[in-house]
């Protein structure tokens, strides 16, 4: 009670409702993610632009994060290494969502075979330790961008994918489905007018937040060796190098890269939350 | 049109007991039957089977001879007990409506729906007036059996006086069959022509708790 009149009050401040607040923040994160994406597009090759007459450089004003042991700008390093994350993140966690989306709906509209097997499936994907999986099919699909794409797309998909079994599974017992096919409609066009509007914000919040582990799981695999080439400045990367150099005292090298990366992870999954505070059916009309 | 139901019988899983057991019922175009009987004999689980939303364990249910049609639009609609379940809570009320097939602004002001109800969702409408655009989109051009399922039971006396009349003078003038369940006998009188008790045409052997 004191949290809702605490929130009145403050929404009252600014003059904005709670829906409002809500996506104006959305549009502010947004914003940042955006930002960063494209900044890291313009940082070309300087990134990988080395100076030993500027090699180690501790944190300063002219260099925020330091310079590593070959002189290169850690700033533009780990702008250019996060970019570099959230482009695999939105096409890895999109193709994901997608797929999660359309498997889910085979499983509730298909036959009882179709469902089992899917359920089978899930739980085989599920069942197996995630980074294993990933490691796995990103070496099988040849490592490197393609490898890593594959590894990330084909193994997030099995939480989304249960949730949209559930929620068609739900709607299509609903009185007004039956009530529409009496009415004559095709089960195509339930799926499209009924049922597609029902999932789509499940699907747009999966997305969000599939986001926060595509990018997760790009830099462990990177970490590790397996995903994005060396010569490319992402986090892994970065922060795998830097392993050598930390005994050496530059705690740098990895304290900006890593906290960033956190940073992303928390904001996409603030701006998921948000996602979910607007699309919600129950919280939708607050 | 002819609409029977021959030999019935209907329970949900072959380990639950018979809700119906050879109910045989029958209507013809233009006539209107009431079914009445305590709760838990099966009435709507009858018109639920009646209008295609179920399927009889055994037992046929024959439209002028033929099997119901699963797919196209049934002649025979049922209207639910219950308007909010039976619209899609995230359309708006002008969507639901067209799902039957196009608006006509005589249907809407006989019912009483106004036009900026239609810019509505569900839930800012309340149960009677939902109601009204259930009967509505239950009187698409190819309804030639109505069956209203308790339909007016949570309305005040204006509206279902309002309701009925309409849903009568349609049904005259298009030749439509009514079944009518309801647990008020004097609507029931005052509406049909032949009352069926389901205590008389359900078989089960035990009370119904």
């Amino acid at each position: 009670m004191d949290k809702q009149l605490a929130i009145k009050a403050s929404g009252q401040r600014f003059g904005f409702n709670r829906r409002v607040r809500t996506v104006i923040i959305s549009i502010f994160l947004l914003g940042i993610i955006i930002g960063i994406f494209i900044a890291g597009i313009f940082i070309g090759d300087d990134a990988m632009a080395v100076d030993f007459t500027r090699k180690g450089i501790r944190p300063s004003w002219e260099y925020p994060f330091g310079t590593d042991w070959l002189g290169r700008n850690m700033l533009l390093r780990t702008v250019k290494g996060l970019s570099i994350s959230i482009m695999v993140g939105t096409v890895a966690s999109a193709v994901s969502a997608v797929l999660a989306t359309i498997i889910g709906i085979a499983a509730a509209m298909g036959s009882k075979w179709m469902d089992s097997a899917i359920g089978w499936l899930i739980d085989l994907v599920m069942g197996v330790p995630h980074l294993l999986l990933l490691i796995l099919i990103a070496f099988a699909c040849g490592r490197g961008l393609t490898g890593l794409l594959t590894g990330i797309a084909v193994t997030h998909w099995t939480g989304l994918a249960r949730l949209v079994r559930a929620e068609v599974l739900q709607i299509r017992s609903q009185q007004y489905i039956t009530i529409s096919r009496r009415l004559g409609k095709s089960t195509g066009w339930i799926l499209l007018h009924h049922i597609l509007p029902h999932v789509l914000p499940q699907f747009v919040v999966g997305l969000v937040l599939l986001f926060p582990h595509a990018i997760l799981h790009e830099s462990s695999l990177s970490f590790l060796g397996y995903g994005l080439p060396p010569e490319q400045p992402a986090i892994g990367i970065i922060l795998a190098e830097s392993m050598k150099y930390l005994t050496g005292g530059m705690w740098w090298l990895a304290f900006f890269p890593g906290i960033t990366l956190v940073l992303i992870v928390i904001l996409f999954d603030k701006l998921g939350e948000n996602l979910k505070t607007l699309l919600d059916p129950y919280s939708a009309h607050e | 049109m002819h609409l029977e139901a021959n030999n019935i019988y209907f329970r949900y899983t072959s380990k639950t007991p018979f809700i119906l057991k050879k109910v045989s019922f029958s209507i013809g175009e233009g006539e209107r039957v009431g079914v009445v009987s305590p709760s838990g004999y099966g009435k709507t689980t009858l018109v639920k089977i009646l209008a295609g939303y179920e399927k009889p364990t055994k037992g046929e249910v024959l439209l002028d001879g033929k099997p119901l049609d699963p797919k196209g639009i049934l002649p025979v609609q049922l209207i639910p007990q219950h308007p909010e379940s039976s619209v899609n809570p995230r359309w708006k009320m002008q969507k639901v409506l067209e799902e039957a097939g196009q608006l006509r602004s005589e249907v809407m002001s006989a019912m009483g729906i106004e036009p900026e109800w239609l810019d509505r969702y569900p839930r800012e409408l309340s149960g009677g007036e939902l109601q009204r655009f259930c009967v509505a989109r239950a009187l698409c051009a190819d309804t030639r059996f109505l069956i209203a399922d308790e339909i007016s039971t949570m309305l005040d006396v204006i509206t279902q006086a309002q309701i009925w009349r309409y849903i009568l003078s349609e049904a005259d003038r298009r030749g439509i069959g009514l079944v009518v369940v309801t647990h008020n006998p004097a609507l029931a009188e005052r509406v049909c022509a032949r009352i069926v008790d389901l205590r008389d045409i359900n078989h089960i052997e035990q009370e119904p708790k």
